[in-house]
């Protein structure tokens, strides 16, 4: 069974800056959760909290009920990958590294992650330091799946990697949480990338949870409407516009909130197409819009 | 599960990389010995001068025990797990190079003989000769652990509080090495300190008050450190 995360009041404080504000979320195991925020909003510091790599100012992290900092029994079922690594020595090669983690965690499995060198062509017997920037944030993916973690996190794991080896990322961890169940944790800022594997959705805004909802749910907040330029400019006459399109004639707005029923019809009536908003629009209203 | 997995990583890994930079360096003094040999005439012990720099090389390794204690704690481990199994990994490797050390000077003595060469020790050595084997054992170990621990400490202030670190634990770490310097006879600096002894007992007793002060220290700095999370440029 996948255990699920409990965060009550947590606070975390550099001197005199409170990175994170009173942080209450009970976030169930077996998910895979999306953690989007701004620059500066807090992302990596609640991560490291919840692995254990920070103690909190105030309050706490729970994994299956108990805490995590300082606790063996939960700091070996959580593995938190960040864009810098950290997995091992810039001189150890990545065999080694390897070998580290096989000592070190109990989950460890080997063997899965010699096939996952092999899908990112990653060459054993070079040192971490000899890797290209995207070749180390792909063997940091590797570390972080074949740990087996039930807790597995990822922060921006996916610097520096070209298209095709972030396409196989995600495919590679849809493919693992279809057969193990584990819970993922995903900070990115390529969220139309990568939001297509997130079931739920975590806002952080200055050091605040902002919003925690269903993927769906948070979809569902906006609207795109599609048609000529001058039906579409009437329809959202007084809507929150989020963002727009143009394409000659045609003209693509995105607004904010859900129509009404009515509204809905008119549409219809006026030709109008309806559908959903990108996820990166709906944040980028929510955390204040692009000034 | 495994017990005891960071000491076994370590053992499995750093000891025998420590144990291939020792022989790396005493191939080299080696080098050395042979070429001063063919131009000169030799008077000292090439292994006694030698151990002025396994002092800091010692200081050196030190400081990369933060550095380990990040790298397990992203493997899962925790602080708590670090402070109980780094010690024995430490204490294993200081008795390891210590009996290297003094096989050296066996072999150097055996050498020196055979050439009939003056095998002159460097002042402030407890050990009176380069065949007094037990103190020489025993002198390299306090150095070797103190070195290693001061290393650790200076290493541990820097990760925690940047530039400040240095300012707390360079001083400390100073006064830790002369002290145990006056009776082990590495960094003896200060005359009134040079304790003279040849009395194992008693260097032994002062090593591990020394080290564990030093060790307190390090401890009271890293039990609740944030791991630094690196970005890359």
């Amino acid at each position: 069974m996948t255990p699920s995360i409990q965060i009550s009041d947590l606070q975390v404080r550099y001197g005199d800056t409170v990175a994170l504000h009173d942080i209450a979320l009970d976030l169930p195991g077996g998910k895979i959760y999306g953690l989007l925020g701004r620059n500066g909003a807090g992302k990596t510091t609640l991560l490291s909290a919840v692995a254990g790599f920070r103690k909190p100012s105030a309050g706490s992290v729970r994994l299956g009920g108990e805490p995590v900092f300082e606790n063996p029994r939960n700091t070996t079922r959580i593995c938190l990958i960040t864009e810098g690594g950290g997995v091992g020595d810039s001189t150890d090669n990545l065999r080694d590294v390897l070998d580290m983690a096989r000592m070190l965690r109990p989950g460890w499995d080997d063997k899965y992650a010699e096939e996952l060198l092999e899908r990112f062509a990653l060459p054993r017997k070079k040192s971490l330091g000899a890797l290209s920037r995207g070749q180390r944030s792909a063997f940091g993916v590797v570390v972080g799946l074949a740990s087996r973690a039930p807790l597995t996190m990822f922060d921006e794991a996916h610097l520096g990697m070209d298209a095709p080896t972030r396409r196989l990322f995600l495919d590679e961890l849809l493919r693992d949480y279809v057969a193990t169940q584990r819970t993922f944790v995903i900070s990115t800022h390529l969220i139309e990338e990568q939001s297509p594997v997130f079931e739920r959705v975590l806002i952080l805004h200055e050091g605040r949870v902002m919003l925690h909802e269903e993927l769906d749910e948070l979809r569902s907040r906006g609207v795109s409407v599609t048609g000529p330029s001058a039906v579409v400019d009437d329809f959202v006459f007084g809507l929150t516009v989020l963002g727009e399109e143009r394409l000659g004639p045609t003209k693509r707005v995105m607004v904010y909130g859900t129509l009404a029923e009515d509204s809905v019809r008119a549409a219809r009536t006026h030709g109008l197409e309806l559908g959903p908003v990108a996820l990166q629009d709906l944040f980028i209203h929510l955390t204040g819009g692009v000034a | 599960m495994n017990r005891w997995p960071i000491t076994r990583y370590l053992l499995s890994t750093h000891y025998i990389f420590l144990i291939l930079i020792l022989v790396g360096f005493y191939a080299a003094c080696g080098v050395l010995l042979t070429t001063v040999a063919l131009l000169s005439n030799i008077s000292i012990s090439t292994v006694d001068v030698a151990a002025q720099v396994l002092c800091w090389l010692a200081l050196a390794y030190g400081t990369s025990a933060t550095t380990t204690l990040g790298t397990v704690l992203v493997h899962g481990r925790t602080r708590r797990e670090f402070l109980a199994q780094y010690p024995a990994y430490l204490g294993l490797s200081a008795l390891t190079l210590a009996a290297l050390i003094t096989l050296v000077y066996a072999g150097e003595t055996a050498l020196y003989s055979a050439f009939d060469w003056p095998q002159k020790l460097q002042d402030h050595r407890v050990y009176e000769s380069a065949s007094d084997y037990p103190v020489i054992f025993v002198t390299y170990l306090s150095m070797l652990l103190m070195w290693l621990l001061a290393g650790a400490v200076i290493g541990a202030g820097i990760y925690r509080w940047e530039a400040n670190g240095i300012v707390v634990t360079v001083p400390f770490a100073a006064v830790v090495l002369l002290v145990t310097g006056g009776f082990n006879g590495f960094f003896s600096l200060v005359p009134f300190l040079r304790a003279g002894t040849t009395d194992l007992a008693v260097i032994l007793a002062v090593t591990l008050v020394a080290a564990a002060a030093t060790w307190a220290v390090f401890h009271g700095t890293v039990r609740d450190v944030a791991l630094r999370i690196k970005f890359s440029a």
